[in-house]
């Protein structure tokens, strides 16, 4: 009633014309926050808990992302969040501290957080190794040294039989094992889960700040078209 | 000022998280009047089997270290409480725990589990045929997976020094 009572061709044509723009640009935003809400919605029913592929979670890192680790037998390993990983998958507690991987006949030792995890060549935890069992204090950097393994705690090199186990002062300065930046396909995958992506998509998070604000926008584009819709509506009846 | 340094104070009691407690060497050192002897175990086929049913899932390594002086045997495990390891030893004195310690909590919440009104709870608990602790455990509010994590950590070390016990009876001793 009362858009009737100042009815105006030219309103009425810039009105629907308003409500036909924005309506074919919010179509295609529409399905998608349509279609992730309704996946969104039935998430429990649906495994949402697989990792997307690589070059999906690449949109979430950027050039300057840069993690730093080691590499052994064409393995990496490097910790986030202060777990180890090797390659992509979690293997266990770290801290923030990674000294080193050597790799010997029976897998592979790993210096983490002051303690020595020994992996066998299937990646398995084999053991642990702490102060406790003798490992010396303040471990610093571990490396292969022809079949051996040497750990160092900066003053003292120690030749390690992780069997027994049994550490020998030896000496010999162990080469520096330096680190090396991991790529960035490791780290993208299994980083990112499918419900992150799709509830990112539906928020536009996934766009960033840029989506963030395309949202609002979109928003507002169903404002105007709600009301341009109402104006249509009631001038015809 | 004075509710200044008040909220300092709550304010760093907060913050205080993920911390060791005690370290493993003095939790073996304190456990023992003689000097121990470290073993190792390995957990395969039907200890595996146990810790699924006991931590509800696998024990993540294929060999466990404990240290032993006569019917004493000291084990340090680690168990996840919501998200980071909790470091816990068990004292076990022939088939019955002698102490529970927390040594390192790493979770944020939930370290109100390594004082003695909570770890006291098990002493002189042993394995109940159902493979329950025989003493009751009181749980914290605020606490529940932490506590969870240390009671399942006591029935397993309860289990695997049953286990090297009958070995060394029967003499099939495997380390």
């Amino acid at each position: 009633m009362l858009f009737r009572r100042e009815r105006h061709p030219k309103n009425s044509q810039l009105v629907r014309k308003t409500h036909r723009i924005t309506g074919v640009i919010v179509a295609a935003m529409l399905l998608i926050v349509s279609s992730t809400g309704i996946i969104l919605n039935h998430a429990e029913d649906i495994d949402l808990d697989g990792y997307v592929p690589g070059f999906l979670a690449g949109i979430y890192f950027s050039p300057s992302d840069q993690v730093n680790g080691y590499v052994a037998n064409e393995h990496y390993f490097f910790v986030l969040s202060e777990e180890l990983y090797v390659d992509s998958t979690r293997v266990r507690y770290c801290g923030s501290d990674l000294g080193g991987v050597a790799r010997f006949e029976y897998g592979y030792q790993i210096l983490c957080d002051g303690s020595i995890l020994w992996l066998d060549m299937d990646l398995n935890v084999v053991d642990w190794l702490t102060e406790a069992a003798g490992l010396p204090g303040q471990l610093q950097s571990i490396v292969s040294f022809k079949d051996d393994v040497l750990v160092s705690d900066g003053d003292k090199t120690y030749l390690v039989d992780i069997e027994v186990p049994a550490f020998k002062v030896v000496d010999v300065s162990p080469p520096k094992s330096g680190t090396i930046q991991i790529p960035a396909e490791v780290l993208m995958e299994e980083s990112v889960s499918w419900h992150k992506l799709i509830l990112d998509f539906h928020s536009g998070r996934v766009f960033g700040t840029v989506g963030k604000y395309a949202s609002d926008l979109l928003a507002l584009a169903f404002i105007l078209m709600a009301i341009t819709g109402l104006m249509i509506w009631t001038r015809r009846i | 000022m004075k509710h200044l340094f008040f909220c300092f104070i709550l304010l760093s009691s907060q913050l205080c998280v993920g911390a060791e407690y005690i370290s493993e060497q003095d939790f073996i050192s304190q456990s023992f009047t003689n000097s121990p002897t470290m073993k190792s175990i390995w957990l395969k086929g039907d200890r595996q089997e146990v810790a699924k049913e006991m931590l509800g899932h696998r024990y993540p390594a294929l060999r466990l270290r404990y240290w032993m002086d006569g019917t004493k045997s000291a084990w340090i495990m680690n168990e996840i409480g919501k998200e980071k390891p909790i470091t816990i030893g068990v004292t076990i004195e022939g088939d019955k725990i002698e102490r529970v310690s927390i040594l390192a909590y790493r979770e944020s919440r939930g370290g109100e589990i390594r004082h003695p009104f909570f770890t006291e709870q098990f002493v002189g608990a042993g394995l109940k045929p159902n493979a329950d602790l025989a003493n009751p455990v009181d749980g914290i509010a605020g606490a529940t997976l932490s506590v969870r994590a240390v009671t399942n950590i006591s029935r397993f070390a309860l289990y695997l020094s049953e286990s090297t016990a009958s070995e060394f009876a029967i003499g099939q001793v495997s380390h």
